[in-house]
């Protein structure tokens, strides 16, 4: 009898202590934000790339809407297959959060790239540190898994001038933009504009500016285009608008564009300009097809190039 | 119900069986049997086999050890040790999720006591553990979908080391002051993700001899 008493002390309190083991998850099938969605995907080639930056988003009529609960985007190209994950800015801070995106290896820019809904569980949990094969709160896929869409891209757009990096003193001071390239069915100047003040003390003003131009390989511009007077530049932000400044912007980009993203005007009105950068991206852009039943969207597939100016008035 | 297969079992019984008779000739002046109950804070860190960094979670622990002792400077112990539960909280593509880590660990081991004064001195222990590992899952999806729980539990095996100081102020009681190290290896060895658990401890407490 001696003998069991150290057998008993050592496993009495894991036989108090219980062992339930369940594995619950709950499902809902009665909610279902994306009766009425419409998608937004672009996919760019920068100039010279062997990869392509693709992002999309989702709405309901109007309003954004989160894929979640391992339903995801996913991009396939003829090299590789990723999930679109959230533009986290850094670690915890999501913006927009409804935008998703990511890069792919693109062997051949001739190739067709496709999106679709998927829900992919364990794929979304990747990252986790603990095996989300073992625990697991999975969901019923929602109604918008199984849409899809393809694109295919433009012919290459290459600026030939002006330079990168020049220097100009006035807003009424001209330059003539060329590129090279035939035409596709849009072709759209995002540009980045960020000014800095003389006084240190002041915060700097920085906004998007959107055009779409005609695809005649030249068009002018002045400084005063850009960079706004007394007058505020007022423009649309149309959802193709946003989600290609998305693209040619901000993706990749760790920089907080809260209060620039969707902004609507650019004004440089008691402001001390002690120099502005802009950076142009000429962009041109082919139409996909959206597949199934989405209500609404658009797809593009684009290439790109960029060149960056001075203003230092 | 027992958590412990029966293999384990068997082995534990089996240790602590052969080491009984022998105790009461060894030494007259040696108390054979002690029960100590300690308790402390503990840094636990979980460390993915693919990933990095840790996982690091602050934790309260307990333990109590019977044991042997076969002279004045060599025992044989064994015991339990309950570490509170870890909770951490954190987001991602597929939602919000927190995990909960519960830790059970028996040891069995050896210890060498190195005499300072004659109430007073260092020990040295080591041996192996049995860990029971239950990992708990809870996740939630702004409200778009409905949230839930899911848990799982891993068995394995791992080893423990400590140094410490005991006090003796009475034939009858002993104080202990010590720093304890388990590694448990291998957790969910089978799943995509494994992982090892260190617990790293500060503990304090107090024994019985007779």
């Amino acid at each position: 009898m001696n003998n069991l008493i150290p057998y008993i002390l050592l496993t009495l309190p894991f036989a108090l202590s219980g062992c339930t083991d369940a594995g619950i998850g709950n499902n809902r099938d009665d909610a279902n934000p994306y009766m009425d969605a419409s998608i937004f995907v672009q996919a760019d080639i920068p100039l010279g790339a062997t990869y392509a930056k693709v992002a999309a988003v989702a709405y309901n009529e109007g309003e954004s809407v989160q894929l979640i609960g391992g339903d995801v985007f996913s991009a396939r190209t003829e090299a590789e297959e990723k999930i679109l994950d959230r533009n986290e800015i850094f670690p915890g801070y999501v913006y927009p959060k409804n935008y998703y995106r990511n890069t792919l290896t693109l062997n051949n820019p001739s190739t067709t790239l496709n999106i679709n809904v998927v829900h992919a569980p364990q794929e979304t949990r990747s990252d986790r540190w603990y095996p989300a094969d073992e625990v697991i709160v999975d969901t019923e896929p929602s109604k918008i898994v199984g849409y899809s869409a393809s694109l295919s891209f433009p012919e290459e757009v290459e600026i030939t001038s002006p330079q990168n990096n020049l220097v100009y003193t006035n807003r009424s001071d001209a330059f003539y933009l060329q590129w090279l390239g035939n035409p596709a069915d849009k072709l759209r100047i995002i540009s980045y504009q960020s000014c800095r003040p003389n006084n240190r003390s002041d915060p700097f003003r920085d906004w998007i500016l959107y055009f779409e131009i005609d695809d005649n390989q030249s068009h002018n511009f002045t400084i005063g285009d850009f960079i706004p007077d007394e007058n505020p530049i007022i423009f649309d932000n149309s959802m193709e608008d946003l989600l290609t400044s998305f693209v040619q912007i901000f993706q990749n980009r760790e920089m907080n564009v809260a209060g620039v993203f969707e902004a609507n005007q650019a004004s440089t009105k008691n402001f001390d300009i002690a120099y502005c950068t802009i950076e142009l991206n000429l962009v041109r852009q082919k139409i996909g097809s959206l597949e199934n039943t989405i209500n609404d969207g658009s797809i593009l597939g684009s290439r790109s190039d960029q060149v960056s100016m001075e203003y230092r008035p | 119900m027992s958590l412990f297969p029966r293999r384990a079992q068997l082995l534990i019984i089996l240790l602590l069986t052969l080491t009984f008779p022998s105790h009461a000739e060894t030494n007259q002046d040696v108390k054979p049997y002690s029960i100590d109950l300690i308790s402390g804070l503990t840094l636990i860190d979980i460390t993915p086999k693919d990933k990095e960094p840790p996982v690091t979670n602050l934790s309260a622990t307990i333990q109590t050890s019977f044991s042997y002792n076969l002279t004045h400077w060599l025992s044989l112990d064994t015991g339990l040790t309950l570490f509170n539960e870890v909770t951490s909280r954190d987001s991602d593509i597929a939602g919000y999720y927190t995990t909960t880590i519960k830790v059970h660990t028996a040891h069995l081991g050896g210890q060498v006591y190195l005499p300072i004064t004659e109430i007073f001195g260092s020990y040295v222990r080591l041996g192996g553990v049995y860990y029971r590992v239950k990992l708990s899952v809870e996740e939630s999806f702004n409200n778009i979908k409905e949230s839930g729980r899911d848990s799982a539990t891993d068995y394995g095996q791992g080893y423990y080391y400590a140094i410490g100081f005991s006090l003796n102020p009475e034939q009858k009681i002993k104080l202990r002051f010590e720093y304890q190290y388990q590694n448990l290896l291998d957790v969910f060895s089978d799943s995509s993700r494994p992982f090892d658990i260190s617990c790293q401890s500060i503990v304090v407490g107090a024994g019985i001899l007779f």
